[in-house]
């Protein structure tokens, strides 16, 4: 299969999974909780009138709408375009980070929506478990040495392609980068285990859950970049780079697919939001 | 085991912890040895300064309810059961109402121990 076609489908599949179906299904979600979770049945859970959080909604579509024609007219653009130079891959990267400002749209409406609950919460008593906290009671030991596993082959590996001296070959600054990765990951796992609580109504069985999914999510994307790390090197090694831009995009793909990997509503108790607030902004 | 503070009451908040905590170890809840979480996990938990959370744990290990080991954190000490009917309030009470009483007995005025007593505090 020529290479320029098998660019064209991959960018196609990334633009109808990344901006039509991670949307409708975010989408979906959001409106089931309009339908069966009201205001006037869950007035915590809504610290704002529901019609902005609706027309946040709408903004949110709308967004993905536009996005997804731009990329159908970015394969269009590739089409007609003679691509040299390597900026195929250039324009993939970019595009996946248009795609994802509307989900960055959603994560920001959901730290407004925890912070106006917190501002409004009345509520004088606060319960917390007694127990601590520990990564192996959110994973198995098995994944984080599954995670930790690959990094040393991604040091050992790195050593290994230092002894070709390729002239391309970023050497230990590879490492720095992919170590600070680890850094940057773990950070956010601590923020999630051990930080503020973000949701002042949620249930304790219910943040565990949350804190749950953002390890997992994170762990599997650690591994994600380690491996496309090496896979980017290996690429460069075998004079691969043609492919370059349709691997990226298969780890978009992934990206994507590891981040849609939410709790399910049935599972949430959602009984904690029925009292009416105090307050009302 | 679950922990509740309230803020509307009167009684301070490390109180109402350190209370719990003892409650819990009198009640069978917390068993010698059992882990407890972290400061900044246990603050953050109940939206309260870490320095508050800090005191409690403070006074409980002066209590010998809890330790602190290193890396392995906080647990309830092996003779918490134990220390946890001991009122340290009420054990400073009867030992100074002690001593007062003495050093009335052997003439001392109000005025010569307070001044006394505020003098020994300073230096200490």
């Amino acid at each position: 299969m020529n290479i320029d076609l098998l660019l064209y489908i991959v960018l196609f599949s990334q633009i109808m999974f990344l901006s039509y179906y991670y949307p409708k299904r975010m989408l979906i979600r959001i409106h089931t909780i309009f339908k069966n979770y009201p205001p006037n049945e869950f007035p915590k859970l809504y610290p704002e009138s529901i019609d902005k959080y609706k027309k946040s909604a709408k903004r949110y579509q709308i967004m993905n709408h536009l996005i997804m024609v731009l990329g159908f007219g970015l394969i269009v653009w590739f089409y007609v375009t003679p691509r040299t130079g390597g900026w195929d891959q250039v324009i993939v990267f970019w595009y996946f980070m248009i795609q994802f400002i509307p989900n960055l749209g959603i994560e920001l409406w959901s730290r407004n929506t925890h912070k106006t609950m917190r501002l409004l919460n009345q509520d004088a008593q606060k319960e917390a478990a007694l127990q601590p906290r520990r990564l192996t009671d959110f994973v198995s030991k098995e994944f984080l040495g599954t995670v930790f596993a690959i990094y040393v082959i991604f040091v050992g590996f790195n050593v290994y392609i230092d002894q070709f001296n390729y002239p391309w070959f970023g050497g230990y600054l590879n490492l720095l980068i992919i170590s600070g990765s680890y850094l940057f990951f773990g950070l956010i796992i601590y923020k999630a285990m051990y930080g503020k609580v973000k949701n002042p109504h949620q249930s304790y069985e219910d943040r565990k859950i949350d804190i749950q999914t953002i390890i997992r999510q994170i762990l599997s994307i650690t591994i994600a970049v380690t491996l496309y790390a090496m896979l980017q090197i290996l690429m460069k090694a075998y004079g691969l780079e043609s492919f370059k831009a349709i691997s990226i995009s298969l780890y978009f793909h992934v990206i994507g697919f590891l981040s849609m990997q939410w709790p399910r509503l049935d599972f949430i108790n959602f009984d904690v939001y029925k009292d009416k607030p105090a307050l009302t902004k | 085991m679950r922990i509740k503070i309230d803020t509307n009451l009167s009684s301070p908040l490390f109180k109402q912890l350190m209370n719990q905590i003892k409650n819990a170890v009198k009640d069978g809840l917390l068993k010698p040895g059992d882990p407890l979480p972290s400061i900044r996990q246990l603050a953050n938990d109940l939206e309260l300064n870490h320095n508050t959370v800090a005191k409690a744990y403070r006074l409980l290990e002066r209590d010998s309810v809890i330790q602190t080991k290193g890396y392995r954190g906080t647990s309830i000490h092996e003779d918490a059961i134990q220390n946890s009917t001991v009122n340290m309030n009420d054990s400073i009470t009867t030992k100074l109402s002690e001593t007062i009483k003495s050093l009335r007995e052997s003439g001392a005025t109000d005025s010569e121990i307070r001044i006394a007593f505020s003098n020994v505090m300073k230096n200490q």
